[in-house]
Parts: C-alpha cells; structure tokens; sequence
C-alpha cells in the first residue's frame, strides 16, 4: 500500500500541473510547454520569501500567487499574443523557448543548488492501512482534491467559468455572445501560471527545488494530461492520479532509476492505444 | 442608425466588396443577391470579424468600422450565422445565459461567492420571455447536438435578442426551414421588429424577403446594384439579370 500513497502524493502534483495544461489547451488549443517552469517558479518564490525574507506563511503564498497570475497574464499578453503568424506550431515553438528562458532565469536568480523550503505544517507520520504518509504529504492530497473542487464549480457555475467553457467549444460563438474571448485567453494563462505555482508551492518543502525540475514536472503533468484525455478537467485529474501510482508501483518493484521512464511508456501506449485519452472527447470538426 | 460608406475588402487578389453604401434605419431591412455577392462578407464586416480596407461603419452616430466583435455586441449589434453557432457544451438556455454575458456586467466576486441573487432573477425573467416569443421554450434544457434544426434556428434568434439590442444581423434566416417554420419564424420577425429593434436580413428566399422587408438592397460582385423597396428592387432590370430573373425564386 506504500506506493499507492506515496504516488497519489506525486499524482496530485502532476494533476495541478496536468488540469493547467488542459485550461489553456481548452481557450486556446496550444500546449504550453512552459507549464513546469510555473512550478519551478511557485517553489522559488516560496523559498524566497519564507527562507530569504522571512514573511510568513499567509503573505508568502499570497505574494507567490500573485506574482504567478501576473507571470500568466504577462507570458500570454507579451509573447504570445503579438506573435505574427498565429500557427499552432509556431505559438506552441514559443512556450517551448519562453520554458527554456524561464528556466535559465531561474539558474541565475536562485544558483544550481537544491533549495530547501520548510514545512508548512508540523511534521508527523501518519500510519494508515498498510503503510504512512507525512503530515506534508496529506496537505499536497488535500490541497489538490480542493482546488479541483473549487475549479470545478467554478467552470460549472459562474459565468465567468462558462465563458471559458464557451471558449473551448466555439470562440466565434462565444464572441457574438459578447464574450472576450481575448481575456479569456488570458486569464487561461493566469490561473494556469496559479496552479503551476500552486503545485510547485505545496510540493517544495516535500523534494527540494531545483531551477530544471520544470522538464519533469511538465513532461509528467503533460503525460497525465493525455492520460486522462486532452481538456477533460476531470480526466487530467484521474490522469495525474492513475500516472503518480502506477510510477509509484514500478519504483516499487523496479530499480527507482527506471521510475521516470515510466511516465514517458505510458504517455506512448496511450498514444498508440487510445490517443484520445481515458475521457477525451472526440470533437467534430466543420469542414 | 447603421451607416456604411465606401466599405472595400479584398482577399488577396480578390475585391470581396468595392465601395459599398448604404443606410438603414427602423424596421426590417434586407440584403439580397447571388452567392459570392459579398452579403455575409458584409455581415462579417459590420459585426468586426473581418475589418475592412476602405471604408466606415457607423452605428448610432459611432465609428465602430475596427471595433473588436464582443464590443460591437455591446454596443447594440447582434448576429446570427448561416451555419448554426450555438455552444454544444452547454444546454440551450444556458446559450442564451451566456447571451447575456457582456451586458449584465456581473461581478466576479459576486458571481463567484454567488450573490448576484437580482441579477440571476433579472436574467432568468430575460430568458423565458424571449424563450415564450421565439416559441422554444420546452427545448431549453437540452443541448444543441439533441434539437431538431428548426428549433436551433430559433434559439439562434433568441440568443441575438436577448442582449436587448438595437439592430439584429440575420444571415440566412429562414435557409433549411420548412413552410410552417418560415411562418412562424416571419411573424417572430415581426414581432421583434415592432419591439422597435432593426433587422438586416440576408435572404434567398425572395417570398420571405417580401412579405417582411421594407427596404432591400442587391449586391452584386460586392458592389451595392439597387437599394429601395422589394417593388422597386423586384423591377430593377440589373437584378433580374444578375439575381432575380424574371420571375420570382
């Protein structure tokens, strides 16, 4: 049972990570590739303003969680939205370039080395059935199971969360609805860049950050994401879920340097197997 | 209150629209003429999906000739489409809740923290009158990919209505539709444009176009050939040869 705790903790890491990629996907059709430098950046700032100012816990998730909405609003408003010819491939090109200069401002910013954030709660091991999990590791659970809730509703009930709804569906409708579709666009990016920070806040003091743990975050949150089905809200969920405890089981019974590995088989299998993902839709294009 | 002057659009090597003027005020209003004319090119131009080389389009004594969609929405204009365009992922009403979206402004926090308790009963009274007047009213909960076609055309005209605009935009309204719907979807017509909302319709159907316009204008190759009324228009030797023929479609 160990590993099916110890991977839901890392499944709801790629969850956030993989629900982030699956917002933007949903209003603009891109995948952006820079989803786990978010995470990275959640992390530093967090070690930044509780290690090296010493703010607390409050005002250092809410500075951290700014500054990421405006990181989202700015990465979409700036690079994205003035690139001339708006093909997939090449808005897609530019998430892949923005990743790698995130990454290399982070390096200059923070250093190469681990950094270490504390814990955010008092440290305890709980003993469940058949194994334990870290008071730390429960907030990672609980956190995420909220946000997904709390994102659900959102998308379910306001206005606000049908319009991107809408989005996904038809934007020409969605303009003569008199929506934004532009702003919708953005704020995809903000709450995108939120839930990045979100994940990379909750899991720092958990494994360290390091200024290239965004590839991996990405690459497996983007692997959870095609799991679960590309823009299915709740299929990125289960995705993250299913891909962290099916690693977890692997690093079990293989050698731990293989656990990587396994992301990456199982985002070919789904590819070659159902490339539409565990609760993808097909969508009918007009032609 | 809508005004073109001098609208040219080209696509590439081709002029889509050259010079075209025209005004159009109260009541209902149609554009008529062959396919390719340019008349959903026209539409397109008026609610800013495609901005135009030359030319203005002024609305209400307002520039709006390079305003985005959304704002030209806002600003009274409201459209349909010759191909439905009603979001699937959400249910029919819930299509016209989101047609209210940009005028009734609601507050975010509020909508989240759902306090908007006036609002909601303001819109949901919104939505079952323009529900009763377009006749679609038992269709409302479900999705568009589960509704007959007829039904969906009508749910299209009730999303344009229900932002309370000034002019509605109706491209090819009764296209598909059989007697009993082109009927019903006349005298539904009427009735919007005796609320005091302007219609510009674009229109095959020239026995539909007759028993509603007041005012026609042709277009031909983009450019404006006859405007007046359908007597004067169905007499215009131009367009019985490059539309109407000699008798009637």
């Amino acid at each position: 049972m160990q590993f099916l705790y110890s991977g839901i903790t890392s499944g709801s890491i790629y969850a956030l990570v993989a629900i982030g990629f699956n917002i933007i996907y949903n209003t603009t059709g891109l995948i952006n590739f820079a989803q786990g430098e978010f995470v990275v950046l959640g992390g530093m700032l967090m070690y930044t303003t509780l290690t090296m100012f010493g703010l607390n816990i409050f005002s250092a998730f809410l500075i951290t969680f700014i500054l990421m909405f405006l990181v989202g609003i700015l990465f979409e408003r700036v690079f994205l939205r003035y690139v001339r010819l708006k093909t997939e491939i090449n808005l897609i090109t530019v998430t892949i370039a923005l990743a790698i200069i995130l990454r290399g401002i982070a390096m200059m910013i923070w250093g190469r080395d681990s950094l270490a954030v504390p814990s955010y709660v008092e440290e305890k091991t709980v003993l469940l059935v058949g194994g334990s999990i870290t008071s730390q590791s429960l907030v990672v659970i609980v956190v995420c199971f909220f946000t997904a809730i709390v994102l659900s509703t959102f998308f379910k009930y306001t206005k606000y969360g049908k319009a991107f709804r809408a989005c996904h569906d038809d934007q020409v409708a969605s303009t003569i609805c008199g929506i934004d579709v532009n702003l919708i666009r953005m704020l995809s990016f903000a709450i995108a860049s939120f839930l990045g920070a979100l994940a990379g806040a909750i899991v720092a003091p958990i494994t360290f950050v390091t200024y290239t743990d965004g590839v991996m975050s990405g690459l497996k949150g983007f692997s959870a994401a095609i799991l679960g089905g590309l823009g299915s809200f709740w299929g990125g969920l289960f995705g993250g879920f299913l891909l962290g405890v099916i690693e977890g089981f692997f690093a079990f019974i293989l050698p731990s340097g293989f656990k990587d590995a396994f992301a990456f088989i199982i985002l070919l299998l789904i590819l070659f197997v159902k490339p539409s993902g565990l609760f993808g839709k097909k969508k009918a294009v007009r032609v | 209150m809508l005004s073109l002057r001098d609208i040219s659009i080209s696509f590439g090597g081709l002029k889509a629209l050259t010079d075209v003027t025209f005004s159009i005020d109260d009541g209902i209003n149609a554009l008529i003429g062959p396919n390719g004319a340019g008349k959903t090119t026209l539409f397109n131009v008026i609610s800013g999906f495609l901005k135009p080389d030359n030319g203005t389009v002024v609305f209400n004594n307002k520039d709006i000739t390079f305003r985005e969609p959304y704002e030209i929405f806002s600003m009274g204009i409201s459209r349909t489409f010759q191909n439905l365009n009603l979001i699937k992922d959400v249910t029919l009403r819930e299509n016209l809740y989101l047609g209210v979206f940009e005028k009734e402004k609601p507050s975010f926090l509020k909508d989240i923290l759902r306090l908007n308790k006036r609002l909601w009963e303001k819109v949901n009274k919104k939505i079952e009158d323009v529900m009763d007047l377009t006749n679609v009213s038992k269709w409302q909960h479900l999705k568009p990919d589960s509704a007959p076609y007829g039904v969906l055309k009508n749910f299209e005209l009730a999303r344009a209505l229900i932002s309370n605009p000034d002019l509605i935009l109706l491209d090819e309204p009764a296209a598909g539709l059989n007697n009993a719907e082109k009927e019903n979807l006349g005298l539904i017509i009427d009735k919007i444009a005796g609320m005091g909302i302007r219609i510009l319709m674009v229109e095959h159907d020239m026995s539909f176009v007759s028993s509603l316009a007041k005012y026609v204008v042709c277009l031909n190759f983009g450019k404006v050939i006859a405007m007046g009324t359908y007597t004067e228009i169905r007499q215009n030797k131009e367009v019985i040869k490059a539309y109407l023929g000699d008798t009637d479609a």
